[in-house]
């Protein structure tokens, strides 16, 4: 990735961060979908290489796929029939 | 039925060998490509001859059935079976289970689901009915606003319903786009530089997106839009001749207009990848053939509009319709785009209001693969491939042009299932990364193939109560004794679900008194004894009061009232 796709990654990363912190209450601010992503990729762009790499990646996916699944499975099991 | 099912097979395998030996003069080479334009070509066919056989009073089980049978002799003469690609697929075993898996599911959704989504019931499908009842494309074709709206789809759809007049297998047009959606995500991942294993696993992620995959078994066509959209920017990655992707986005206009939102994001992918080497093809002739007659097919629907109404989107744009509830927006707006993309980013992406469904009410239906997996894998696949920061790049344009062109309603993103597929591509290679990503992904896709299973308005009570039916009869439509055995009702409201009155045979004439008055429900009714009415709007409910204390109907319950005579 060359130099101009990295300033502008970190640019866009950096002002979405500053832009979540502003606008969601910081109650919420550990479960946004945006705040995370946008961290994320920072933190990419900086430790890509890194052993502990991966182990972020499969964190914040296992982290968001937590956060989709309890959102989603009482409606779905209700939609089954085996909800309550 | 035996007969009908005989023309069914036949007219299909005839679709087949004919769009095979079509491909044998416009093939890329590239198996996963070439996969693709068969599909596409076949339902190219398809929408053909439904379209000469609705302009021509051919729409008839004999008379498109023969025509198909016909072809089929004369295609198996010059011997078209040996043009059929028979490619082994290069795939995990376990991966292919899962595949096998979905496609046994989606065979049992088509079996026993039965039209029930009231968009489709109330404007999509009441022209289907009008269709093969008269066997012919017909003028009458509901009350609901939007009936005049491009109906690419439900050419596919008649094509399943007409030879055995019966809907029993009408989702499986949405089944054949869905189809395309995965033909076109493998072969979008080949171009992409993915191994064919990880292609099949990009693709598998995107058919089971869940809006994109309910959709498919809702009879609506956003399914179809968002796989044609897919195929086109698949052409374009790979540098298909410009008259193949004129044919993908020919298919696409007709289809739904909602496509056309998505261009400039595929018009900036053919730019960003003008470099790349293009494919060749056999023929100089066939892929114009194949062009005009995706335009043909995608533009008649306008054309028709324009002979008829003198506006080719008719009714967008005409007085008095952007007051109408159900409008949709004409031409861009800040403000909806704004709304889109905040409410997508901060709480749609999440799927969190209801159970998913094909209209994913204030929801995006992305599912989890997406969200949890999709999205993040993009990050390291972009930095890691040029070639995946175009695709990506153009994705996201079209996904804005779209936001800025829909109405900020809580339905609106069902208009952006193509864009999903851009995650599921890169989840392959992030999956590579390591075993721990691999297991989430895995995960991530088993949840996906649960939220599938049933959309919402269709829960485990109303699909035991259809399961339960004779397949001859199964019908969403619950109707009271009183109304069974009418051989002709009129419906009215425009909301109401019109379509389930023909019943799945079409056995029922419907007629759509189009007054405001009760004085005129007795003509306009046309000699129906019975009529189904569920109101919607408040000048509805005041008809149907004022009719009722005029006596002029009587109520049967379920919606039914009977029509008397003053």
């Amino acid at each position: 990735m060359n130099v101009r796709v990295r300033v502008a990654t970190a640019v866009a990363a950096l002002s979405t961060i500053a832009w979540r912190l502003l606008a969601v209450p910081p109650g919420k601010l550990w479960r946004d979908w945006v705040l995370l992503l946008s961290a994320y990729a920072a933190y990419s762009l900086s430790r890509r290489n890194s052993r502990h790499w991966p182990i972020a990646t499969a964190a914040l996916m296992a982290f968001l796929l937590g956060i989709y699944i309890q959102g989603q499975a009482r409606h779905v099991w209700t939609l089954l029939g085996m909800g309550p | 039925m035996i007969a009908g099912a005989l023309l069914l097979l036949a007219a299909n395998a005839a679709s087949v060998l004919g769009a095979s030996a079509i491909l044998e003069r416009v093939k890329t080479g590239r198996a996963s490509l070439d996969v693709l334009l068969l599909l596409l070509i076949r339902l190219l066919l398809i929408s053909l001859a439904v379209l000469a056989a609705g302009l021509t009073h051919g729409l008839t089980p004999w008379r498109l059935g023969l025509a198909g049978a016909c072809a089929l002799v004369v295609l198996l003469a010059l011997r078209a079976h040996r043009t059929v690609p028979r490619t082994r697929p290069d795939v995990h075993p376990w991966l292919l289970a899962a595949t096998l898996l979905v496609a046994a599911r989606l065979v049992l959704q088509v079996w026993f689901f039965s039209p029930h989504l009231g968009d489709a019931l109330a404007y999509h499908l009441p022209k289907i009915g009008e269709w093969i009842r008269a066997g012919a494309f017909t003028r009458e074709m509901g009350l609901h606003a939007h009936v005049t709206f491009p109906a690419g789809f439900e050419l596919v759809e008649a094509w399943w319903v007409v030879f055995l007049r019966h809907d029993a297998l009408i989702e499986a047009a949405g089944a054949e786009f869905l189809a395309v959606a995965f033909a076109a995500v493998h072969a979008l991942g080949r171009t992409m530089g993915l191994e064919p294993r990880q292609a099949w696993l990009a693709a598998l992620a995107y058919a089971l997106t869940p809006g994109l995959h309910l959709s498919a078994t809702s009879c609506l066509n956003d399914t179809a839009a968002a796989a044609l959209v897919v195929a086109t920017a698949a052409l374009i990655a790979a540098r298909a001749p410009l008259p193949l992707v004129l044919m993908a986005v020919g298919l696409g206009i007709g289809v739904k207009a909602t496509t056309g939102y998505a261009l400039p994001g595929l018009v900036l992918l053919a730019f960003l990848v003008r470099g790349e080497p293009g494919s060749r093809v056999a023929s100089r002739g066939w892929p114009g053939v194949l062009a005009t007659g995706g335009l043909a097919a995608g533009l008649f629907w306008y054309a028709r509009n324009l002979l008829w109404y003198g506006n080719p989107v008719y009714p967008v744009g005409e007085p008095g319709y952007a007051q109408d509830p159900v409008a949709v927006q004409m031409g861009p707006r800040w403000a909806s785009g704004a709304a889109n993309a905040l409410d997508l980013l901060q709480y749609r992406v999440y799927d969190l209001q209801t159970a998913l469904g094909a209209n994913v009410d204030d929801m995006a239906g992305w599912g989890p693969a997406a969200f949890a997996c999709g999205v993040a894998a993009l990050v390291p696949a972009a930095m890691r491939s040029a070639a995946f920061r175009r695709l990506a790049g153009a994705f996201v344009v079209s996904l804005a042009s779209c936001l800025f062109l829909i109405i900020h309603d809580p339905w609106c993103l069902k208009y952006v299932f193509f864009f999903p597929a851009i995650a599921a591509l890169a989840l392959p290679s992030a999956a590579r990364e390591s075993r721990s990503i691999g297991v989430i992904v895995g995960a991530a896709i088993a949840f996906s193939f649960v939220v599938t299973i049933l959309p919402y308005d269709l829960p485990f009570p109303a699909f035991r109560d259809l399961y339960r039916q004779g397949w001859r009869e199964r019908s969403a439509l619950q109707e009271p004794d009183a109304a069974k055995g009418e051989q002709s009702v009129a419906c009215l409201g425009r909301m109401g679900r019109a379509y389930l009155l023909y019943r799945p045979d079409f056995s029922r004439r419907v007629t759509y008194p189009r007054i405001d008055r009760p004085e005129g429900m007795t003509e306009e009714a046309a000699g129906a004894r019975v009529a189904y009415f569920n109101p919607h709007s408040a000048g509805e409910h005041e008809l149907l009061a004022e009719c009722l204390r005029q006596r002029r109907l009587e109520p049967l319950g379920e919606s039914f009232y009977r029509i008397r005579r003053p």
